[in-house]
Parts: structure tokens; sequence; C-alpha cells
């Protein structure tokens, strides 16, 4: 099983949704692969993980209620 | 002080000029929020991101009627209109106060009086509560009294209603 775990967070380095991730990852079976989303170069990356991927798991902060403006736009 | 956020095309922008105070194109041409908080804390109420949105939450928290004209995404703004509300949280500031019973941030320009929301392009029902359920959250955060919504299936609709 193959689970791609997305860390959306714009700061480079000691984010909160990077803690999570790293905490989550401990209990987790299987492949896991870890992807940063920040800009749009890191679109392609992501996509070619994403074709034979069983689960995908998205750690983002939240902006203003809602989900921040880089992670609607991917 | 009416302002006017749209993601329509810059023909509109002369338009809906003539209506109100000052008009905020969202065309996409600016970097997203990097959460950094300087807004609150080194430079009050300026992004340390210098482009047109630098001091925008000047300008958005002086407003008393603000309208958002944006495109439907799956019952949220899109994308450049989030990235405006994103990077305007400087309009508040880091203390925190109760309003309508919950912790929220308190208001550096004050109470507003209106938000109006025109949202266009096709939706389902599912995406129109999450967009009325969201745009309540958004009035009680940011201090407005009152908020509007209308929905328009198609851009001629929205047209008729400017």
């Amino acid at each position: 099983m193959k689970n791609v775990l997305i860390n959306c967070s714009p700061k480079k380095n000691l984010s909160a949704s990077e803690y999570l991730m790293s905490l989550q990852s401990l209990f987790l079976k299987g492949e896991k692969v870890i992807k940063k989303l920040k800009n749009k170069s890191d679109y392609m990356s992501i996509f070619k993980e994403l074709n034979d991927a069983d689960s995908l798991i998205l750690y983002l902060p939240l902006y203003a209620d809602g989900v921040p403006s880089h992670v609607l736009s991917f | 002080m009416k302002v006017i956020l749209h993601d329509l095309n810059s023909n509109f922008s002369e338009k809906l000029f003539k209506k109100s105070d000052a008009v905020i194109e969202a065309d996409g041409k600016y970097a997203p929020c990097q959460g950094c908080f300087n807004c609150w804390t080194k430079h009050p109420a300026e992004c340390f991101i210098k482009d047109k949105l630098q001091k925008t939450c000047r300008i958005l928290g002086r407003a008393d009627e603000l309208v958002i004209i944006t495109k439907n995404l799956y019952g949220a703004y899109s994308t450049e209109i989030k990235n405006i509300i994103d990077r305007t949280i400087g309009s508040s500031i880091p203390l925190l106060t109760y309003r309508k019973g919950e912790v929220h941030h308190i208001l550096r320009y004050g109470v507003h009086n209106l938000l109006k929301v025109l949202v266009y392009g096709d939706i389902t029902k599912q995406e129109k509560e999450t967009f009325v359920y969201m745009v309540k959250r958004n009035v009680i955060n940011t201090g407005y009294r009152k908020y509007e919504i209308n929905f328009f299936d198609t851009f001629s609709e929205l047209e008729k209603n400017i």
C-alpha cells in the first residue's frame, strides 16, 4: 500500500503541518512518500506519485476559515 | 467607504470604480501568504512581500461595505480572491476577544457594516451550503454586522446585476 503525504505549509521548516505529518507517519503501514507543496513547480512531481497511490493525506494550515490559496489552486 | 473586490477582467474595473470608493482587481499577479505573521508583529498592517497587496489590508480594514465578486471553486472563493483574503489578515491584531460567544482576534479598524458576496459559475446544492457556511464564519471572524450572498448561474446574469 502506497501512502502519499503532502506537507502544504508555506514555511521552510518548523511548521505545525510538518510536526503533525511526522507524528502520523509513525502509525502508517506500507510505503510512505513525503512531498512538499509550496508553489506551482511542485505539482508535476506530486502528480507522478499519485498515479499508483492508494491514499493521499494533506497537512495544511487554516487561512481565514479556508484552504490556503496555494493549495486551492492545486 | 465602499470597496469592491473582484476577479473579473480589467474592463470591469473602470465600470465598478464609478460605483465605489476603491476597486481591487484580483488578477493573480502577486505572491501567496507565507504565514510569517510579520503583518501582526514587526510592521503592523503591512506585508513583507513588496507587491501590489503590500498595504491592501489597510483598504479592506477601513471598508464599511465590502463587495466580493468571485467565481465558484468547489464551494469556495476563487484562488485569486482567497489569496487577497489570506494576505489581509493584518486588518486584525494578534490579541483575542469574545465575539458572539466565540474567541476571535481584535479588529484593528473596528466593526464593519455589510459584506456582500456575488458568486458566478456552475454550483451544486452541496457547494452552495459550503459557501454560505464559509461566508457566515468569515462574517463573524472579520466583524461584519450583516451579510448578503447572491448566486448567479451564468456570467451574463451577473453582468446585469452589476
